[in-house]
């Protein structure tokens, strides 16, 4: 006979139970002190270079002497639906830090928070106009013809877009967890993976727009926490009350809380579009995408590229990302893989330890 | 002493987990007992205290501290299912014997009773409250400042004259009481009152609101035949568990246990075509009520000449355009000049630059 395997005693229950309120009490006194400035993130000193209709584009303060800096600038462009701070979360999990590290001089488009009066800004803005802008204005600034791009997940569908499209501005392109073929998952489909792509190709995009104008960040994080509904929404803050006497893991957890439920709202206009056409259309692998009236063709993009996934990536499926590879004109296509899922390929530790040596590198090898 | 009988063993779980909650917020409640919210339960005072002593601190602290008070009343009601179905398979589990008809006939009673309780929380009236919400709330807010002056402005009549389109009060306010008569019909305004029209508005209105609760009620029922398919999965991870001859003893395990197994069954679910259509049909069904709920208010904006979302969103539109216009002529006027190494762009582009 097998023996029923929940086997809680009472007494174990109240010790549990007393343990459990203690933490609770010294994470009172713990929470209470913590101020805005313990909890910040995107903290690598910068300055503001350019703004303009509230996007912004940052310089960073280099960490290395000046002969040591590869000559080709870096510019960082993150996804339009999630803030830039992923990137530089903390000081010791900071993307933008390890890159400045390694010798690379970092540039960063802030796409800002949309406001409803910037809800008809479309696609074609956001390429050939804001970033095609922030582009000219880097090469200007640091007297190059050539600048190199860094995609962060749809940032790096943008970017892959804008260097088909402008590639005598380019010199280098590097993608992470970006998805390209936003079908690649569905052929050896597992349930854990998609969700995301999945909810969207179904979603009636024009409705969703005409309702909500800017679509919020509540709304999009919805088929986030979809992908793991008890974990996300219960189980991880009843794990917190282990850490809320530790201070470092306290504020680790609090930043990332911050940058998750703090991301700007989708642009009305850009979202549809960008479901229609990348999500629901697969335009960019199929070949049939246009923008701003020009068509956008993936064999005439044959720069070199480097492009990151993460192995464990279940919101953007490795096979979504790496089917770049089939459709790029590129003799000079290099893929990397870490062991790691969407988020912790910018905050995980092994990122922190393999990522930016592997830009830097691979840059360096290329002759940045 | 390990328990043999899961029965017993599983009325003292539960009975310990209700006394392990309420001794927990019982002592936050008592250490809280001069906060706000003292008199509206343990959980409600420990949630309202903790706003007041993290008042003024980080604004993430606080956010964390009302989702953990917040998920406290959710993960109860979540682990109180899962203790009763819990209780209805031990039995079967501990003799060897199939648990899943007995299971599958907690589910279904239990998919009812929710099903059940859904038309009572989220049948018509919860939709025909949020109508009324409009018809009452929403829009006296809207339109109060306007009534007020439309009250003022029809005082030498009566309110009823002005809102059928009376307009004698209003002409003799903006005629500033003289024989002038040149602003009076600046004071029409249009007919308030019922029409065919603004009738077929409301009828579509409860349409909407009708298939709303219809596709609400098939979206909670499927979602209450996932959670039933999520506790399956927990047996059967709790028959490996056995199997190996390994114990829970901690409560906390146990709910690690149930969200790891839960989301993983889940998930599945969520990604099934049949899931997902419902789900549509639903968010399709709260987007259709929203457009003819802001139809219908439109419809009273507009006629007292107040902005509306369509008419500020076509002033968006222009304005986006032109500033797109403006912005190609700037560049096509000034193209940005193409900096070679040594040039000294910097300084120029320094003034537009300011440190973080």
């Amino acid at each position: 006979m097998m023996t029923f395997p929940i086997q809680i005693l009472p007494a174990d229950l109240a010790a549990e139970a007393a343990a459990l309120n203690a933490k609770l009490t010294k994470g009172v006194d713990l929470l209470s002190s913590l101020t805005d400035e313990d909890v910040d993130i995107g903290s690598t000193p910068k300055d503001v270079i350019f703004e303009q209709d509230g996007i912004r584009v940052y310089h960073y303060h280099p960490t290395v002497e000046k002969s040591k800096i590869i000559k080709t600038p870096l510019l960082i462009v993150p996804p339009l639906i999630n803030g830039y701070e992923v990137a530089d979360l903390q000081p010791d999990r900071s993307v933008v830090r390890n890159l400045l590290n390694q010798g690379i001089d970092v540039y960063l488009n802030d796409w800002g928070y949309p406001r409803p009066v910037d809800k008809h800004r479309t696609v074609d803005d956001y390429i050939n106009g804001y970033l095609d802008e922030h582009v000219d204005f880097i090469r200007h600034y640091h007297g190059v013809d050539k600048i190199a791009l860094f995609g962060i997940c749809q940032g790096g569908t943008i970017s892959t877009t804008y260097s088909t499209l402008h590639q005598d501005k380019i010199s280098h392109l590097t993608l992470t967890v970006s998805p390209i073929d936003f079908d690649a998952y569905r052929a050896n489909h597992k349930p854990h993976e998609g969700l995301m792509f999945t909810m969207g190709a179904d979603a009636d995009v024009d409705k969703m727009v005409a309702v909500h104008g800017n679509v919020p960040a509540d709304v999009l994080n919805v088929s986030f926490l979809m992908a793991s509904p008890f974990i996300l929404n219960f189980g991880k803050y009843a794990d917190v009350i282990d850490i809320l006497d530790d201070r470092p893991a306290l504020l680790n957890f609090l930043r990332m809380e911050k940058w998750l439920f703090g991301g700007p709202d989708a642009v009305g206009q850009t979202f549809r579009e960008f479901i229609r056409d990348f999500l629901k259309g697969n335009k960019l692998v199929k070949g049939t995408l246009e923008v701003g009236g020009r068509k956008v063709d993936l064999q005439e993009l044959k720069i070199p590229i480097l492009n990151i996934f993460a192995e464990k990536d279940h919101i953007v499926p490795p096979p979504c990302t790496v089917a770049l590879g089939k459709h790029v004109g590129s003799k000079d296509y290099t893929e990397f893989a870490i062991n790691t899922g969407h988020i912790g390929i910018y905050t995980g530790g092994l990122a922190q330890k393999v990522l930016a040596p592997t830009v830097a590198n691979w840059m360096r090898e290329r002759g940045a | 002493m390990e328990n043999k009988n899961p029965n017993e063993q599983l009325s003292g779980v539960v009975n310990a987990w209700a006394e392990m909650q309420k001794r927990m917020w019982g002592d936050w409640s008592a250490m809280l007992q001069n906060l706000p919210g003292g008199n509206e339960g343990p959980v409600e005072a420990a949630r309202k205290g903790m706003e007041t002593i993290t008042k003024g601190t980080n604004e993430a602290a606080r956010t964390l501290m009302d989702r953990i008070t917040s998920s406290q009343g959710a993960m109860n009601r979540v682990m109180d299912f899962f203790f009763r179905s819990m209780k209805v398979v031990a039995p079967n589990l501990e003799a060897n014997k199939d648990w899943r008809p007995d299971l599958k006939a907690f589910a279904d009673s239990w998919a009812k009773e929710s099903t059940a309780m859904l038309q009572r929380s989220l049948g018509m009236g919860a939709h025909l409250g949020s109508l009324g919400n409009t018809m009452t709330k929403d829009l006296p807010n809207a339109v109060g400042p306007w009534m007020s002056f439309l009250i003022e402005a029809a005082s030498a009549g009566h309110m009823g004259e002005a809102m059928l389109g009376g307009t004698a009060g209003l002409s003799r306010l903006l005629a500033m009481e003289s024989d002038a008569s040149a602003l009076a019909g600046v004071g029409e305004i249009p007919h308030f009152g019922v029409s065919r029209e603004k009738n077929a508005k409301i009828m579509r209105l409860v349409d909407a609101a009708v298939d709303l609760r219809k596709s609400s009620l098939k979206f909670h029922t499927a979602f209450a035949e996932a959670l039933a398919k999520a506790v399956e999965a927990t047996v059967e991870e709790l028959g490996k568990v056995a199997a190996k001859g390994e114990k829970i003893t901690a409560v906390r395990d146990l709910m690690r246990l149930w969200y790891r197994t839960a989301d993983a069954s889940l998930l599945v679910t969520f990604n099934s075509q049949e899931f997902l259509d419902v789900q549509n049909e639903f968010t399709k069904a709260q987007q259709d009520f929203k457009l003819k709920q802001r139809a219908l208010v439109e419809d009273v904006l507009r006629n007292l000449d107040i902005p509306t979302r369509s008419e500020i969103d076509q002033a968006y539109k222009v304005m986006h355009d032109m500033k797109m216009e403006i912005r190609a002529l700037k560049r096509e006027l000034a193209p940005p000049a193409h900096a070679k190494a040594g040039a000294a762009p910097r300084k120029a582009a320094a003034t537009r630059a300011k440190s973080e």
